[in-house]
């Protein structure tokens, strides 16, 4: 920490200058039952490019269940009134969405090798900020940010987000000043140039802990909303409604250009036909305001291909579970868990998308085979792309209790590499399938940094 | 070693040493100036940024000179010179292990330029830029010994400012970022120096001895 000249090389003040990083040769991925980080070697010059070579096992009492981790700190430390140079890309933070528990985990001095420096224990964030069920980690300006689905006690709401210190790791306590009429919680960014921060709404604990709850779902209970906080005063401004039939708003991709101030939102199911749906915010006239851009239909299937969960409907909702959006902010890939479908549209102008490619890997009905000819089970879900646009990564599990009402054959992790033209345009990397045996994967992170960590100040 | 102190010239020229070194400190107000006209795409930004951050410095500067030099012609001075190297050289040993924190902005990125001025003073005055004065406060025979001192001080420090916020704009925050200095851990060592100065002066200073 005491270094005396230059700041973290992976920090960036641009995005644009971050599509300049040399590529990564590590990645880190969340691996279920048991729960464990994995280290996938990346580097195409290694005997061991492509496998699993380090797991870190998490001691934890109790199913952790990883979901969605973070770095400990990352470009927004270049920002001018959180300039922090002495902070580094180092830590992660593995939040465990089933325990509330909280890992620290150090990548140094060996990359390959992480270790875990301190657990941080579900009593302690219960205390001292009021929520559980830790989600989406965040490295933001002046501490790290981290989203919680559910309230400290029991199994309802509200969620929000809580702060961690970004020198040592403590607990300093629920972020919101006044939540308005928010309650659920899921994913968060903000625009951070404007002091605008984003929450999106899943679920609370009780309508997803033990799986999907369809008759919840068809009385439109889950999350349809996405709020806008003010991130000086912590203060919520607005709610924007997508209407009742568009359940569980999950992710948010805000723009990257910090000029800009427009980001998409993926809406899981719309329980009047199936389908997907995402939609941009943008600003108007001081107002945002919300506009669905895009809707990705169900697609018919006979009832023998359905698991019981889908009998009734007769075809098999994409489930838009995960997006991503390269660096330039012109393409963005979204993943159908449902259909096994990574999508790939030009959204050099957010209000109007145009689709450039898909690639198909598994799916729920008729499941497509990985290019070498392996089967492979789930479908396209957690998807992250490297800071050149080049690679996709993806996994192929969302979330167990869920994993096994939509797949209940069973889902054997597996991590695949997309190979992505300049221009657009994808493939399937036939030479590159990971597969944990004995254990799911969910989220990836690549090594310095990748199109869904870091937040910058500088267009 | 202490000549410096006490020619007239040489005191000019160190207080503007220290003032252009504190300009070139980024947490101290050019990347605030370099962010903002970025993010308008606007050059004169640049430039209608560094204004209010420079009074919020001379502020800022001049609240923590004032406090000294008030304490200076109002109680023994030899009491003020203790107190004063104490005061230095504690900060610096608590800045020493703290140097990489500094004060929460709640007033965000998107600021007005009346909200830059009170950035600039919060984040001067907690960052006790005003406090490298105390040697020529100690030494100065009367108030206005000091306005020129001050006057330099703060036009180094604007002058390093723009300067630096030029440079970075022209070449980009990314050329730049390999440079950072890490000022805040420096500072901390300065001030312990400083701290360490004053308490020999005070050993030497009863009977006007200079140390050589």
């Amino acid at each position: 920490m005491s270094k005396w000249f230059g700041t973290d090389p992976t920090f960036y003040p641009s995005p644009q200058s971050a599509i300049h990083a040399p590529p990564e040769k590590l990645a880190y991925i969340a691996l279920l039952k048991p729960d464990a980080l994995g280290v996938i070697d990346l580097d195409p010059d290694s005997p061991t490019y492509g496998s699993l070579i380090y797991k870190l096992a998490l001691p934890g009492e109790g199913d952790d269940e990883l979901h969605h981790f973070g770095w400990n700190a990352c470009s927004s430390a270049l920002c001018p009134s959180a300039f922090h140079p002495q902070l580094e890309r180092r830590y992660l933070i593995l939040p465990g969405i089933r325990s509330s528990r909280i890992y620290i985990v150090d990548t140094k001095p060996d990359p390959r090798k992480p270790k875990i420096i301190r657990t941080i224990e579900p009593d302690e964030i219960k205390k001292r900020t009021g929520y559980s069920r830790l989600h989406t980690v965040h490295c933001g300006p002046d501490g790290i940010f981290i989203s919680a689905l559910g309230a400290a006690e029991g199994k309802g709401g509200p969620g929000g987000i809580l702060l961690l210190d970004h020198f040592n790791f403590n607990v300093l306590g629920a972020w919101e000043m006044d939540r308005g009429t928010q309650h659920f919680a899921y994913d968060f960014w903000w625009h951070i140039a404007h002091d605008v921060t984003v929450s999106s709404g899943w679920a609370t604990p009780d309508l997803f802990e033990d799986g999907l709850k369809l008759d919840a779902l068809l009385q439109r209970k889950y999350g349809h909303s996405i709020h806008f906080f003010d991130s000086r005063t912590r203060r919520h401004i607005q709610e924007i409604d997508f209407g009742d039939q568009h359940q569980m708003v999950l992710e948010l991709r805000p723009a990257h250009n910090p000029r800009k101030t427009y980001g998409f939102a993926s809406v899981v199911i719309d329980v009047t036909n199936l389908a997907s749906s995402i939609w941009v915010w943008y600003q108007e006239n001081g107002k945002w305001k919300a506009r669905k851009v895009i809707e990705i239909p169900a697609v018919p299937a006979n009832r023998d291909q359905l698991p019981p969960v889908l009998k009734e409907v007769g075809a098999v909702p994409p489930l838009v579970t995960d997006m991503v959006l390269s660096l330039d902010d012109r393409f963005l890939y979204v993943s159908c868990w449902g259909t096994g479908e990574l999508i790939q549209y030009d959204v050099s102008d957010p209000f109007d998308p145009k689709l450039v490619d898909k690639v198909k890997v598994g799916g729920i009905a008729s499941p497509v085979p990985h290019p070498s000819g392996k089967q492979i089970t789930g479908g396209v879900q957690m998807v992250e792309l490297s800071r050149d646009g080049r690679r996709a990564y993806f996994s192929n599990s969302l979330y167990r209790a869920w994993d096994d009402q939509f797949y209940p054959d069973g889902i054997r992790g597996a991590m695949v590499k997309v190979d992505i033209k300049p221009e657009g345009g994808m493939e399937i990397d036939p030479g590159f399938l990971i597969e944990f045996e004995g254990s799911r994967a969910h989220q990836i992170r690549l090594e310095g940094g990748d199109c869904s960590t870091d937040s910058f100040c500088y267009p | 070693m202490a000549d410096i102190l006490f020619s007239h010239e040489s005191q000019l020229a160190a207080v503007a040493l220290l003032g252009a070194f504190h300009g070139i400190n980024p947490a101290m107000g050019w990347l605030f100036a370099v962010f903002l006209s970025l993010q308008r795409n606007d050059q004169k930004v640049l430039y209608f940024a560094i204004l209010p951050i420079g009074i919020g410095q001379m502020l800022g500067d001049g609240f923590v000179i004032a406090l000294q030099t008030a304490a200076r012609f109002h109680f023994p001075i030899h009491t003020v010179h203790l107190a004063i190297a104490s005061f230095i050289s504690l900060y610096g040993i608590y800045r020493l292990f703290r140097y990489y924190r500094h004060i929460r902005w709640t007033g965000g990125l998107k600021v007005g330029y009346g909200q830059l001025v009170l950035w600039s003073f919060l984040a001067s005055s907690t960052h006790g830029s005003g406090l490298l004065f105390a040697p020529f406060i100690l030494s100065a025979e009367r108030v206005t010994d000091l306005l020129p001192l001050w006057f330099f001080h703060e036009l180094a420090m604007l002058a390093s400012m723009t300067a630096m916020a030029t440079l970075v704009y022209k070449f980009g925050v990314h050329a730049f970022k390999k440079y950072i200095v890490n000022f805040e851990l420096a500072w901390a060592v300065l001030l312990i120096a400083v701290g360490i100065l004053l308490f020999i002066m005070s050993g030497g200073g009863s009977s006007d001895i200079h140390m050589h």
